[in-house]
């Protein structure tokens, strides 16, 4: 319902039949609403089996052409090579899993299988969240994300398929080095925009938040003193070989993962804390002095 | 069979071109599931299609970046792997990173001159290794999401400020080590920073919407060139 009368203050929906009129949506909430779930389960149903078809089909192609070719590797040679891979990846998945699912909804499993999640699905979906206005965890939010993770994988898939085709020409352009001096600071320029994106007091939905990043200084502070204790860090647990190796600061490179795990239950029950106290203050949209006064949110 | 020989081998090709099709495929499947869902309930195609066209721009400079890595990977993997493996999960350090791994158990240090069964078994090492996300997510997510879903029923304001907490905290970890050191990553993120704040001046300043669906690509793009001359100045 807030949704819809969110959608209906951004544009004129372009053929009214799709819209149910306000009547009806009182009348039928309780219909909309088992629709909403429908719809979402129906979503992970073929986010699931789709996940399983991807799996099968990675594991497929190697089987089916070491068969032919009569070149399977013995399979303790490929439990050894893949054990010291699955538990470095395994934890890192599941951080992933439970960080990035509150953003992302259902297309968790396509982004998953299309991989590229920080530097490419999760800057895609946060912008097009932000540019549609769209609160995150809501049904809103989940469908834009689909869309936008589904048009980013044609994208991605297109352009690789175009490099194959013309291998050949785009190799001297590609293999450049300023070209690979670009692309390896593809992450900080991201970021860079992504932290002036961040910043400020808007939610999406047109609800804003007051005060919001006390409730994140804890784990700013934790972070900081990670990072100028790296080094007697990585020395108590017996890390120093792998610090020399890295040449900067293992915890906060090697084991990222896990300080997103330790942070993000720090932010959350911290600006739920603050929140409660009424340090953090949230407005809806229309509330008293909070009525949007960005002239794009307002046009949008 | 030698390495090269499978890597570059017409089967191999055929493959890994069914499994493009297949995520190609689903991809398509999922975009109609939610275009359809968002008609539905009042979005317009308007209003859709706007939020393909911010995923597609925002997606062609670090689709590029991947790219690049083809070029880095096609050596190690020969071209049909190195297609497949960025197409679908993963990315290039990872890819690199579990060639390698699968070489030395195999007692090898390059491809070149390694027998079919290297080939297959870095496939399966590749495939194996990075699993874990898309074994876990269809386990996991549903009741996460619905937990989301609970939460901002109960209470909005609240619902809208939880949500919020995950990037911001996601944020801070990658970019606060970078403020510690004077260097390339931290200069190029202040550039990113800096062009996107005067993006989004101009676009206030003089109401240009349309530039609104562009700030992030050109913020990004200006700031991965600085980084060439960042890299020049501090060398």
């Amino acid at each position: 319902m807030r949704a819809a009368e969110k959608r209906r203050g951004q544009a004129t929906p372009r053929t009214e039949t799709k819209v149910y009129s306000d009547s009806k949506r009182h009348t039928d909430k309780k219909r909309l609403y088992s629709d909403s779930e429908r719809y979402i389960d129906g979503m992970h149903r073929l986010g699931r089996i789709g996940t399983l078809g991807a799996i099968l089909i990675m594991l497929g192609m190697p089987t089916l052409l070491g068969i032919h070719f009569h070149a399977l590797p013995p399979f303790e040679q490929a439990a050894r090579a893949a054990i010291p891979l699955l538990m470095v990846f395994v934890p890192s998945s599941f951080i992933e899993v439970l960080s990035y699912t509150p953003i992302m909804g259902s297309a968790i499993y396509l982004t998953l299988m299309t991989g590229e999640v920080l530097n490419l699905k999760l800057p895609v979906i946060n912008s097009a969240l932000k540019v549609m206005n769209a609160e995150p965890g809501t049904e809103d939010a989940d469908i834009i994300a689909t869309i936008a993770v589904s048009a980013a994988a044609f994208v991605t898939i297109a352009i690789v398929t175009v490099g194959v085709l013309l291998a050949m020409p785009l190799q001297p352009f590609l293999t450049l080095p300023a070209v690979k001096t670009a692309a390896a600071n593809i992450l900080p320029a991201l970021f860079g925009a992504l932290l002036v994106n961040a910043l400020g007091r808007d939610l999406g939905g047109g609800i804003r938040a007051r005060g919001r990043f006390k409730g994140l200084l804890p784990s700013l502070i934790a972070i900081v003193l990670l990072v100028l204790f790296d080094r007697q860090i990585s020395v108590f647990f017996h890390l120093d070989k792998l610090a020399q190796q890295e040449g900067s600061g293992v915890i906060m490179t090697v084991f990222q993962g896990f300080v997103i795990i330790g942070v993000l239950p720090v932010s959350y029950f911290c600006t739920r804390w603050l929140y409660k106290k009424g340090r953090i203050q949230v407005s809806l949209p229309g509330e008293a002095g909070e009525a949007p006064t960005d002239p794009i949110a307002r046009r949008r | 069979m030698m390495y090269f020989d499978l890597a570059g081998h017409n089967l191999t090709y055929a493959a890994v071109i069914v499994g493009i099709v297949y995520i190609l495929g689903l991809a398509a499947l999922t975009m109609r599931q939610a275009w359809k869902r968002a008609l539905k309930i009042g979005y317009t195609k308007s209003q859709l299609r706007k939020v393909a066209r911010v995923a597609i721009s925002h997606t062609l400079i670090p689709a590029v970046a991947v790219l690049a890595g083809f070029f880095a990977l096609a050596p190690i993997l020969g071209i049909p792997l190195s297609w497949w493996r960025l197409s679908i999960i993963g990315n290039t350090s990872y890819e690199i990173m579990a060639a390698n791994v699968a070489l030395n158990t195999a007692g090898l240090t390059e491809t070149a001159g390694a027998g079919g069964d290297a080939f297959i078994l870095i496939m399966y090492v590749m495939a194996i290794g990075i699993m874990g996300g898309m074994v876990i997510a269809p386990l996991i997510s549903k009741g996460i999401q619905k937990g989301t879903f609970k939460l901002r029923a109960a209470d909005r304001r609240w619902g809208a400020l939880g949500g919020s907490v995950y990037m911001a905290s996601i944020l801070m970890v990658f970019i606060v080590p970078v403020f510690f050191h004077i260097s390339v990553a931290l200069l190029t993120l202040v550039t990113g920073g800096v062009m996107m704040a005067a993006v989004k001046w101009v676009t206030h300043k003089f109401q240009a919407l349309w530039l609104e669906d562009f700030a992030l690509v050109i913020s990004m793009l200006t700031a991965m060139v600085s980084s060439v001359l960042w890299n020049g100045l501090l060398m």
